[in-house]
């Protein structure tokens, strides 16, 4: 439970309308898009502008509450979980796009405006936003910017912090202050570099500059059918090594395309042992010269068939089946655990080899859907639920999974960040003297360890005193400085 | 002279007495003369004599090439150049997965000269690339005209390990392009001018070399021409690897235009822009080579008692930047020029024409754009001037509201102050 004396005050900054208290309210609240885990918040606020944000947050700060923001809540590494004790801040009411400046290709938008939205504000004018996610209709710039994340286009275009120039964030203090701006290579530190994927951790973005994108003269798909992931995965290769850098490769196992093509009927040859979604984009003569050459690629390592769309709307339709994959899974399973684990390409066929190995050990069936080209696993590992001990299971795989992915030289996320879920693994990627560093970083921005607490870090760490002054140059004091 | 006595010993005892060397003149930094330069051999050794530094409160300059070593403001105090030169490895590159690992100390020539041997690169263009190290030029975060086409090093470095002030060797990022693990601090380093720590060891993406490039340039006539230009450019679906305006109060502008990929997509592009060109009445193209553009901002550099200061602009104001340059020139009486990238950032370089007050002259110039600059969201860096600007200015102009976030990074980064003191944002004495 929350401390009562500080709901008036909520109530005052952010009005009726912004409060949710009663129970039922606060439980829709419980989880974000990773369900296993669930907190119900001791309170709710929706606050409507920075000020409102800035107004809660001075709350907090004063009374020592911790807070946590959330977008729209689909995140999958339980980086909106709430805090039991504390104030879960959601933005879903800041949604409003600020200002468009087409011939700087900038956008200002709040934080819960939904990814999808940008690139709907300007498309009539051929121009996007890069980042697409495949919950793109419907997570929020905000929990973009928090998580750092990534979609199919992310090979060519980068990921969210490629994107992002400028931030108004509300500290956990309650300071409010701007990282960046519209202008490249602000003055002083990189700090929207770093608050970008920073997962909740330091401080709310409240008001986000975005870079648009101008759409490329051609793009052009081919969707190629194989026998195995390997001689897919010998087609990826090929084609990075000829230099082309396609502006996605996706990948999908055969029984992901079962799952996907009984869900979407997006035309996927469901005999297949791996389909390969090539999208190449840029000026109509390379995109025309390149597209032949990617499919004689395909053909060489084995492709048995491949489609090229011959429209756009045919091009949307395959990528229809690829973004709805995940939702896909309750074809085929009651349950699903899903990690994104990177591996550099050229692992690929040994890691894709090893999750063979680690389902069958135990008996497990492991769906794989995932970013090629940028080596993004997303194995979704099958279970039911209503099976005693199978979740337990399903997570066991998953996480030998991650180590296979870091012996290989990788990480244990490539978009979904660490938050609640994958926090015992960091010490998997980073050393004592590295998390180190990272919680030296966390405590400028928030000594009281307020915002979003608990999360990315396995174990929990302490600030220390706040650096006072600098020292004294101590020869300077001991007086014998003069020899410098 | 007991104390420096002892610091050499010490020094000696970690990295081999003869990687200890007294500093000469040309190892000041703004006339702040240190008492050594060292030479670790690797990052362990970096560490060791960083954290002996830090605990012996002496003040500590990394150095690579010494190609940029004016940037930032005066040191408050320096007692010890450690130099990058010996860590000059690449340590792998996994051409396979389009990464490179390298050693902070390799040039960056030295990088590219090797990655092209299995058709990749790093796309930085910067000048003296033959002298100038990746942990340099990561801490000052320099780029070129590449940077429209493949953004900035913000967006191709992937990890790095760094020396931190007590000698902690810490990581972050990872060797794999896509990587949300724990916070970005490699995006830490960059641009911090080695006040965080000292970077030991970074890794890249790369791309592949293009096929083939062919370079246009044009008078362009009044800077609302050229600017107008640019603007259709970024508009149109050209996929340009370099759109530059050069200008000078003696020689007016010139726009210089790079395509790069295979020959068909060149080849429609170039035509693509030539219509452009002709719509916006610029007059006759000519055609470039490569030197042009390595070229480019090398005369800008070069030149002592100038200054050559860093522009940030949005694209739309660069016919107004180039406004402000050709009043400052007129007041202050100086010679002005100016490389300007598309997306808006630009070297300035001025020299006095005359011989009175120069310092006065360049500071009121600074000033003055930096007030008119400021109106429009523009900023502009000193990198380079006489020392008596930089006494009487701030090289980082007016610090943004974060600043006292960025003094709590640094006071946690470094509590006793030993990397670059003095050198950073809000620090001018
Ligand atoms: C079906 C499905 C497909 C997905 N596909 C992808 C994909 O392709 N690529 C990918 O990268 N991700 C994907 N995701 C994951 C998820 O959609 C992203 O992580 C997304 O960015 C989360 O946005 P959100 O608005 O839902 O944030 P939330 O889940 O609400 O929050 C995520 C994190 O952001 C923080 N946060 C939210 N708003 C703010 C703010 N304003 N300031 C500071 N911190 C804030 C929260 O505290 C939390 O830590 C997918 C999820 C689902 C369910």
């Amino acid at each position: 439970m929350i401390e009562r004396h500080i709901i008036p005050e909520l109530r005052r900054i952010v009005g009726d309308v912004g409060l949710l208290t009663a129970p039922e309210q606060l439980r829709t609240y419980e989880s974000d898009g990773l369900t296993s885990y669930r907190v119900v918040p001791g309170v709710v606020v929706l606050p409507a502008s920075t000020e409102q944000v800035q107004g809660i947050v001075r709350v907090c700060h004063r009374e020592r509450v911790p807070f946590v923001a959330r977008g729209s809540g689909t995140g999958l590494s339980g980086g909106a979980l709430p805090h039991a004790k504390g104030v879960l801040i959601s933005l879903a009411r800041m949604n409003k796009i600020l200002s468009v400046d087409l011939p700087n290709q900038r956008i200002v938008v709040e934080p819960g405006v939904i990814n999808a939205h940008v690139t709907q504000r300007v498309a009539t004018q051929n121009y996007y936003y890069a980042p697409d996610p495949s919950s793109q209709s419907v997570c929020s710039i905000g929990g973009n910017v928090a998580e750092n994340s990534g979609g199919a286009h992310c090979l060519k275009y980068g990921f969210t912090v490629n994107h992002v120039l400028g931030l108004t964030v509300v500290m956990p203090d309650g300071e409010i202050v701007h990282l960046g701006g519209a202008t490249l290579d602000q003055p002083g530190y990189d700090l929207p570099g770093v608050f970008v994927g920073s997962e909740g951790t330091l401080g709310v973005a409240t008001e986000i500059t975005l870079r648009l994108i101008r759409k490329p003269e051609a793009v052009q798909m081919i969707m190629a059918a194989f026998h195995s992931t390997d001689h897919a995965g010998g087609a990826v290769s090929e084609i990075i090594a000829a230099g082309m850098l396609p502006a996605a490769i996706e990948m999908m196992d055969h029984l992901s395309i079962q799952a996907v093509e009984q869900a979407t009927h997006a035309g996927y040859p469901t005999s297949a042992g791996a389909a390969l979604l090539v999208e190449l984009d840029g000026p109509t003569a390379e995109v025309d010269a390149l597209i032949d050459r990617a499919e004689e690629i395909c053909e060489r390592n084995g492709a048995w068939q491949v489609r090229r769309a011959a429209t756009a709307d045919e091009r949307l339709l395959m990528w229809k089946g690829r973004k709805a994959a995940f939702a896909a899974m309750g074809r085929i399973s009651p349950d699903y655990y899903v990690q994104d684990g990177v591996i550099p390409r050229t692992a690929l066929p040994r890691v894709l080899r090893r999750i063979d190995e680690l389902a069958e050990m135990h008996g497990m069936r492991v769906a794989n859907v995932f970013h090629a080209g940028d080596g993004n696993l997303h194995p979704l590992v099958l279970y039911d639920g209503d099976v005693p001990g199978a979740a337990e299971r399903a997570e066991e795989v998953a996480s030998e999974i991650l180590t296979a992915c870091v012996d290989a030289g990788g990480s244990i996320t490539g978009e979904h960040g660490v938050g609640e879920d994958k926090k015992k693994h960091m010490p998997k990627m980073f050393n004592e003297a590295d998390l180190d560093t990272m919680n030296r970083l966390r405590c400028a921005f928030d000594p009281n360890l307020l915002s979003n607490p608990g999360k990315v870090f396995p174990t929990p760490r302490l600030c220390g005193e706040r650096p006072g002054p600098r020292r004294e140059h101590p020869l300077v004091a001991a007086g014998v400085a003069e020899i410098f | 002279m007991v104390v420096e006595q002892a610091t050499r010993e010490s020094m000696a005892a970690l990295v081999g007495p003869e990687h200890v060397e007294t500093a000469r003149d040309a190892d000041a930094v703004d006339g702040v003369r240190p008492a050594f330069v060292v030479e670790p051999a690797n990052a362990a050794e970096v560490a060791a004599v960083v954290a002996h530094a830090d605990h012996h409160g002496l003040a500590i300059a990394p150095r690579g090439g010494g190609t940029r070593m004016t940037w930032g403001n005066i040191p408050a105090r320096l007692d010890l150049i450690v130099s990058m030169r010996r860590l000059d490895q690449l340590l792998e590159h996994a051409d396979g997965d389009m990464t490179a690992t390298v050693q902070a100390g390799i040039t960056l020539q030295d990088l590219n000269d090797r990655l092209a041997e299995r058709g990749q690169f790093l796309p930085l263009d910067v000048p003296r690339a033959d002298l100038a190290t990746i942990g340099g030029l990561i801490a000052v975060n320099d780029s070129g005209p590449l940077r429209l086409r493949y953004g900035g090093i913000r967006d191709l470095l992937i990890g790095a390990t760094i020396v931190r002030a007590d000698g902690a060797i810490a990581k972050g990022g990872g060797k794999v392009v896509k990587n949300v693990a724990g916070y970005d601090l490699p995006k830490l380093m960059i641009g911090a001018l080695g006040t965080l720590g000292v970077i030991v060891e970074a890794t890249f993406r790369l791309y592949p070399l293009p096929a083939t490039n062919q370079s246009l340039a044009w008078e362009s006539g009044t800077p609302e021409v050229a600017g107008a230009f640019i603007l259709a450019v970024l508009d149109s679906t050209l996929v340009p690897t370099g759109l530059t305006l050069r200008w000078s109060t003696s020689a007016g502008s010139t726009l210089l235009l790079r395509l790069t990929g295979i020959e068909p997509s060149v080849l429609a592009q170039r035509d693509q822009a030539l219509a452009l060109a002709q719509a916006h009445k610029l007059g006759e193209p000519w055609r470039l080579d490569a030197s042009d553009w390595s070229g480019l901002h090398a005369e800008l550099l070069s030149h002592e008692c100038a200054l050559v200061a860093r522009c940030s602009v949005l694209p739309s104001e660069i016919p107004a930047l180039i406004r402000m340059l050709e009043d400052v020139a007129e007041q202050e009486s100086l010679e002005v020029s100016a490389v300007i990238q598309a997306h808006g950032l630009g070297l300035v370089r001025a020299t006095p024409k005359g011989t009175g007050d120069v310092a006065a002259s360049l500071r009121a110039a600074c000033m003055e754009l930096r007030k008119r600059l400021a109106a429009r969201g523009g900023t502009l860096i000193i990198l380079a001037a006489p020392l008596a600007v930089k006494q009487r200015l701030d090289v980082w102009g007016p610090a943004p509201d974060a600043l006292p976030v960025m003094q709590q990074i640094k006071a946690r980064f470094d509590p006793n102050g030993s990397l670059n003191p003095g050198r950073f944002l809000g620090e001018h004495a």
